[in-house]
């Protein structure tokens, strides 16, 4: 019996997940966890917690780990049902890594963890994680109001009123804070006073530019004022006829009446001062564009029925959610028709269509220059260190060209619809001639990049061999192992290390090695640097893999050796493999492959969702993960297993949400 | 008591209300008015300039050996990095031994030093990519003090890679403004500059005449009546959480009609201002338009890279912070100045390294003496020079004269670094008051505190003066170093 | 026919000269990314030497218009980093700077600045930046307070026990004794380069970047301050203002450079005169006779 997908077969009305009590009371008996793939059991999953599992915790771990005290911001107490402790996989992946390790319990801690309850604990986990945990339990996690980023200001006003983006880029709006990964995650989206003030300014100066001479000016007016005045249709209802319409596209969803009506009274004060049809239209776009409608994305709270855990939004939240996630900007005409006709949360075919087009869509380049270039930090070229005094070469066409090499390669595994994992390792890569020739690439010329072929002599290929992600992971004079180590665990397998404790220093010259012996390689000095105990256990785990990649000088260029000493490029992992230059290192990578594409997984989701991920949606980022596996990985496959997720097509109904 | 999970999220995670709890603050709601002592002194009510609070701040890397004297007590011969403020000896009340020693939650260093900095809170850190603190010292001040001025505070320059250091609310970080063009937008958009005269002010209570005028610009205030009913009606229609932020919205709603409103008054005020001005010389700002082409952000790179016009931009945002106080356009200004990924050639005259933040590190240590000397002998360098722009703005605010006091003696200014070191430190902060405060503080000298007294306890001297004190700040009365009963002894 | 020349080199391979001192010449520029970091004129020509990307560059003219210019392999950790002209011959001075204890400094000799031999590899675990020659004997200066001095300035044999805050940053020689200058006004003379004096310590901050031998007396240049003296053991100080951070001196004329681009005149070392600016920042200055030879 393969899992059970339940289809969001919604009528508008109800709002459901599931289409009645009865499908919802079988799935639940049949077991939450029913699958028998590999032959687990996982119906008495909950019942095992309950009997074995939590009585080992609350022994030996809930002390520390428990509500009141909550050691490393884990508590492993959650909701008392105990089919949906099992859904907070997040925790029990990390519980697990921990404890296999032996590096939990601590070994001074006041109950140890008997060898039996040990196993009991790991095989539960592992039947758990193996589980499949039902959509109808999931928790589409927390909403967050979320207000439009500066970027997505300027591409949805330049595509609600036909202006171009490139004088809406002059509007002086504030910069978003870029979080911890994306600058659209709702809750670093705050609205200060000062900010506001800013968008107040920005409409008037719309307005100046709908109302002004620019060469799209007349479409603009256009978009505003698509019904205007005629002899059978005086100008009142000209404005409500087109504020109809205006609105539907600038709140993203079919406009209440009372809304119009409070628009309308605009336009009549204009109306009396004598004002003619279009400067009195003109007083209307200064309150939609400041609206909360506008600002925000705003999605409304429903109930559920039998207490479910999930209410599907609807059509034209659906459709913003998608053209958010996919262009960055409002959803358009197409996209817009489909809603109205209820066909993306009612026809699973139809909605996987709009998707392939949207992703065919040039406004989909917005998954590559914002998404992935924020995924893998390009914004860390504008403060790149290597220093011109050391690196000549390293100039300002160079750093733009590897910056839009990254542009290039994300947005062809969009276009082409590749495998994902060719960001690990691929045959060809993206070059202008200039840098070509900075990479020692033959055959491209012309300014703009360009996909070539290449061999293993080239040494470039996949996300490691681009100069952007080298040359910000170093400083002004020699390359940074730490830096490129803790970025490759952090981006790439999503596992970042822990930062560094306070008063940590860089390397010292003079201490000695201790053996009386002096420090003679690089290497060594790195190793310096990590021979206190508290620096080494992390070190250890990060610096090998940044001394694979040294054949690539601090700006990015191939070297084989640093011209008065040799490279040393071989390490060891934590787990003994030992991996020797750029190569064992992609080899260690693929062989991770699954981990790696998960994390690209998790990332996109939260992109999507505009929130941090929480331990319940492990479970989804492994499904999507599953899904797209049987299409190898490829781009689309993880865009739709994305929007076909419960947190993408969902929200936590009425009284469900809880003040953050 | 059973662990249970009192939350309800479902996802065992530390809620704000939880942490809230834990740290014993009362459940954040966007104004904490209640420890907030009414306002003692009405503007209008007294004849004479306001006291204004005004906190500069640099990046880590100061060198303590060369910014405090040995041993407390009267000033002689300044350390290298306050040399540049010799002229004002008599102006300086040097401390030391303050400190923060909150805890934090999924912070780096910066940000650990950074949400501590004006906060003083007992607990920082971040929830689900949010940033959480407490009210900061210049926000607390600006409560009061900015009920008068048309601008109720204003934050400015460049946080390391924009860490917020002031905090409306718990969770409100107030965003810094950078670029200048920008800031005096704020400031002079739809009035004048002008100096104040205070003597006939004082005298006449005209301020009040100005608010009962009648309000004026009926676009922009229907306007934000209009958006206003929306968002209420819309406010129902959301989750709890979802109305939190809404809230945020209708709070910048009611800031901006108050802007508004506040213009009115100003403008009536300041007409007769411009008739009889106060006796000093507005501060001429010269904005170069480069710092404009082809944006601000291609200038802010240049900054980085180029001591020289990094020196053009700290003196523009010092005379944007001396005209703000010299026109009331608020009371409460907070400036960073410097940015921690910057190059100092030429600042840096030692050694070959010039990245600030490299050398921070480089030139920090357990103990100076084990630091590397170059590198902290650059890190002093740079701080010299940041001085040198801090004395230039203070000769400028005891040059201009309101009526019988200089800007300076209505002042209270905290020069100060939001890390005590290159190593993301958080125990003994260069803190440096300059100005008598209007007689509320006692200059000319270095008080010495004992290790690891709260800098909170700073900051509830200061709200005091700023006519916002209250029980406690920050961390002032919770601080497992808490001492002096939440003040500093001896200031006055 | 021999003139008197001061010339100034810094990025991208500008070169600046004048003949005295105050009015100079148009920029001259080299290639994008090439740093000339030193410059020394003696035997009738002027020598720069500098780096580009990982290689050595070392250019000299005997007209200050036409420049030979030669490159050598150096890797990133083999930079020339200063040039001086030591009554015979030219000296360069090189090593990795990045390097954390492990500079390999070496030195390269040449008669014109064209033809080089060398390196030599002169051993020790931090670069020698600076050198002076007086009585017979070189002394030498370097980074984390590397003291060091030697006969032929292939060999040299190191002061033991030497503090890094006690740095020097530059050394000259005159009255039969070699002074070296350093970190908040250290100032120590010695007079064979194995024994050295008592060191004389001056107000923090006032780093004295550079000193030169006048004829008749040593004159330091520091930030705030300018020390003079006859013998290098007695000191006057005299505060100065916006002082260049290197300095050179040739027939009682003395020029400095400054961040950002700036060029500095002085007749005593204590006050001076802005005179010239180019929007490329300039590492070093030098002076002497340029032409027929007069050394």
């Amino acid at each position: 019996m393969d899992a059970i997908r339940i289809r969001l077969v919604t009528k508008r009305e109800t709002r459901m997940c599931w289409k009645s009590r009865r499908i919802r009371a079988w799935i639940l008996l049949v077991g939450v966890f029913g699958s028998a793939v590999g032959g687990v059991r996982g119906d008495d999953l909950p019942d095992r917690y309950r009997r074995e599992v939590l009585p080992i915790l609350n022994r030996a771990c809930v002390g520390c780990h428990g509500e009141s005290k909550r050691e490393g911001g884990l508590s492993l107490l959650g909701p008392d049902d105990p089919a949906l402790a099992v859904a907070r996989r997040g925790v029990w992946k990390r519980v697990r890594d921990r404890v296999e390790e032996g590096e939990m319990p601590p070994d001074d801690a006041e109950t140890p963890l008997l060898d039996s309850d040990r196993k009991t604990l790991l095989a539960w986990i592992s039947d758990a994680m193996a589980a499949r945990i039902a959509r109808s339990v999931r928790d589409p996690g927390p909403s967050v109001l979320r207000r439009l980023t500066r970027g997505e200001y300027v591409r949805t006003v330049g595509d609600l009123l036909s202006i171009e983006k490139g004088d809406l880029e002059r509007l002086d709006l504030p910069e978003d804070d870029p979080g911890d990964h994306f600058e659209n995650l709702g809750a670093s989206l705050s609205l200060a006073p000062t900010t506001l003030e800013r968008y107040f300014d920005a409409a008037d100066r719309v307005a100046a530019m709908v109302f002004g001479n620019g060469w799209y000016a007349r479409g603009s007016r256009d978009r505003l004022m698509p019904v205007r005045p005629a002899p059978n249709r005086p100008e009142r209802e000209a404005a409500r006829a087109s504020l109809a319409r205006f609105l539907r596209r600038a709140h993203r969803r079919p406009p209440d009446p009372t809304e119009i009506d409070r628009l309308l009274i605009f336009f009549d004060r204009e109306k009396a001062r004598g004002a003619p049809f279009e400067e009195a239209m003109r007083a209307l776009l200064k309150p939609i564009l400041i609206s909360p409608r506008f600002l925000f994305r705003i999605e409304q709270d429903r109930p559920a029925l039998d207490g479910s855990r999930s209410v599907t939004v609807d059509d034209d939240e659906l459709a913003a959610r998608l053209s958010y996630f996919l262009w960055g900007t409002m959803p358009d005409e197409t996209l817009n028709q489909l809603a109205d006709r209820g066909k993306l949360t009612s026809d699973p075919a139809a909605l996987e269509a709009e998707v392939r087009r949207m992703l065919g869509d040039n406004r989909a380049q917005t998954l590559s220059k914002v998404f992935a270039a924020q995924w893998v930090q390009l914004d860390r070229m504008r403060t790149a260190r290597p220093s011109q005094e050391f690196f000549p070469r390293f100039h300002a066409g160079i750093k733009q060209a590897m910056v839009e090499e990254v542009w290039a390669f994300f947005d062809h595994l969009r276009v082409d619809d590749r495998p994902v994992t060719e960001i690990i390792d691929c045959n060809y890569a993206f070059a202008n001639e200039e840098l070509a020739r900075y990479y020692g690439i033959k055959g491209i010329s012309g300014g703009k990049m360009q996909k070539v072929a290449i061999g293993p002599s080239d040494h470039r290929g996949g996300l490691l061999g681009m100069g952007a992600v080298l040359a910000s992971t170093s400083h002004t004079f020699r390359t940074s192992p730490t830096l490129r180590g803790k970025y490759v665990l952090e981006v790439l397998l999503g596992t970042p290390p822990p930062p560094p404790p306070a008063n940590v220093g860089l390397l010292k010259d003079d201490a000695p090695l201790g053996k009386g012996r002096e420090v003679t390689t690089f290497r060594e000095k790195m190793a310096q640097h990590a021979s206190s105990a508290s620096c080494a256990g992390c070190h250890r785990k990060i610096d090998p893999i940044g001394f694979a990649l040294e054949n690539y000088d601090a700006a990015g260029a191939w070297r084989e050796s640093t011209r008065d000493r040799p490279l040393d490029l071989s390490g060891v992992l934590p787990t003994g493999e030992r991996i020797e230059g750029i190569d064992g290192l992609k080899r260690v990578l693929k062989a991770r492959r699954d981990q790696v594409v998960e994390n690209l997984v998790a990332r996109m989701l939260e992109y999507a969702l505009g929130r941090k991920l929480t331990d319940e949606d492990e479970p989804t980022v492994r499904e999507i993960r599953e899904m797209s596996a049987r299409s190898e990985y490829r781009y689309s496959s993880i865009v739709l297993e994305v929007v076909r997720s419960v947190p993408f097509q969902c929200r936590r109904p009425t009284g469900r949400e809880v003040v953050q | 008591m059973s662990d249970r999970n009192r939350f309800g999220d479902g996802s065992g995670r530390m809620t704000r209300r939880a942490m809230l709890r834990g740290a014993g603050v009362a459940v954040a709601l966007p104004f904490l008015e209640s420890w907030v002592r009414p306002f003692a002194r009405a503007a209008g009510g007294i004849a004479g300039p306001p006291l204004r609070m005004a906190i500069v701040t640099v990046t880590g890397g100061t060198v303590l050996e060369s910014w405090k004297l040995p041993g407390g007590g009267p000033l002689g011969k300044l350390p290298s990095i306050l040399r540049p403020l010799d002229f004002a000896r008599n102006d300086l009340l040097i401390l030391t031994g303050l400190s923060h020693t909150g805890a934090s939650d999924n912070l780096n260093g910066h940000e650990n030093c950074g949400y501590k900095h004006l906060t003083g809170a007992a607990r920082v850190g971040k929830i689900g990519g949010r940033p959480y603190a407490g009210i900061s010292v210049d926000q607390a001040a600006a409560r009061v003090a900015g009920r008068e001025t048309f601008l109720p505070s204003i934050e400015m320059g460049l946080t390391n890679h924009e860490t917020p250091f002031s905090f409306r609310s718990v969770d409100q970080p107030a965003p810094f403004e950078a670029d200048p063009r920008m800031i005096f937008d704020r400031m002079f958009r739809g009035r004048q500059p002008v100096v104040p005269n205070w003597k006939r002010r004082g005298e006449s209570r005209d301020a009040e005449a100005g608010r009962t005028s009648p309000p004026t610009d009926p676009y922009d205030r229907s306007v934000l009546d209009a958006v206003r009913a929306e968002a209420r009606a819309l406010r129902n229609r959301l989750d709890s959480s979802d109305r939190q932020k809404l809230d945020q919205y209708l709070d910048a709603l009611r800031a901006s009609e108050t802007r508004i409103d506040r213009l009115e008054a100003r403008l009536r005020v300041e007409a007769l201002d411009v008739k009889d001005p106060g006796p000093s010389r507005l501060v001429d700002i010269r904005i170069p338009s480069e710092m404009g082409k082809p944006s601000f952000h291609h200038y802010r790179e240049l900054i980085h890279r180029d001591p020289e016009k990094h020196a053009d931009y700290i003196r523009i945002m010092a005379d944007l912070l001396v005209l703000a106080l010299q026109t009331d356009t608020t009371r409460v200004v907070t400036l960073a100045a410097g940015a921690d990924d910057a190059f100092f050639p030429g600042v840096v005259t030692v050694g070959y390294e010039y990245h600030c933040h490299t050398l921070e590190h480089q030139g920090n240590a357990d103990r100076p003496e084990n630091a590397d000397p170059i590198a902290r002998e650059a890190c002093r360098q740079i701080h010299a020079w940041y001085t040198e722009f801090f004395a230039e703005m203070v000769a400028r605010l005891k040059a201009i004269d309101e009526g019988g006091s200089t800007l300076l003696d209505n002042t209270m200014l905290l020069y100060t670094s939001y890390m005590s070191d290159g190593g993301h430190g958080t125990i003994d902060y260069p803190a440096l008051l300059v100005g008598k405060a209007q007689g509320t503080l006692r200059t000319g000298r270095q008080i010495d505190f004992p290790a690891k007294t709260p800098m909170s306890n700073l900051f509830v001297e200061m709200l005091e003066r700023m006519g916002a004190g209250g029980p406690g700040f920050g961390d002032s009365l919770t601080s497992p170093n808490r001492a002096f009963e939440g003040r500093l002894p001896g200031l006055a | 026919m021999s003139r008197p020349v001061f010339v100034a080199v810094g990025y991208d391979g500008l070169r600046l000269l004048s003949e005295d001192g105050r009015s100079w010449g148009s920029p001259m520029l080299g290639q994008e990314g090439e740093v000339l970091r030193s410059a020394a004129v003696g035997n009738g020509r002027v020598v720069a030497v500098g780096t580009r990307g990982g290689d050595q560059v070392l250019t000299a003219s005997v007209d200050g218009v036409k420049w030979t210019r030669s490159r050598r392999e150096g890797g990133y950790g083999g930079y020339l980093r200063a040039v001086q002209f030591d009554g015979r011959r030219f000296l360069g001075l090189g090593g990795d700077p990045g390097a954390v204890g492990a500079a390999n400094p070496y030195v390269l000799i040449s008669d014109d600045g064209v033809n080089w031999e060398g390196p030599h590899r002169i051993g020790g675990k931090f670069l020698i930046r600076r050198i002076a020659f007086g009585d017979g004997i070189y002394v030498g200066v370097g980074d984390r307070g590397r003291r060091a001095w030697s006969r032929d300035a292939i060999h040299w044999e190191d002061v033991p026990d030497v503090k890094p805050l006690e740095t020097l940053i530059d050394i000259a020689h005159g009255a039969g004794v070699f002074v070296g200058v350093g970190l908040h006004g250290l100032r120590w003379r010695t007079l064979d380069g194995r024994k050295w004096l008592e060191p004389i310590r001056g107000e923090e901050g006032e780093h004295l970047n550079s000193i030169v031998w006048t004829g008749d007396r040593f004159v330091a240049v520091g930030l705030g301050a300018t020390y003079l003296s006859a013998d290098g053991a007695k000191w006057e100080r005299r505060p100065n203002r916006e002082a260049p951070t290197t300095v050179c001196h040739h027939e009682g004329i003395f020029v400095g450079t400054k961040w950002k681009g700036r060029l500095q005149a002085s007749r005593d070392g204590i006050v001076w005169d802005a005179v010239a600016r180019v929007d490329r920042h300039i590492e070093a200055v030098a002076a002497g006779w340029i032409g027929s030879d007069r050394s």
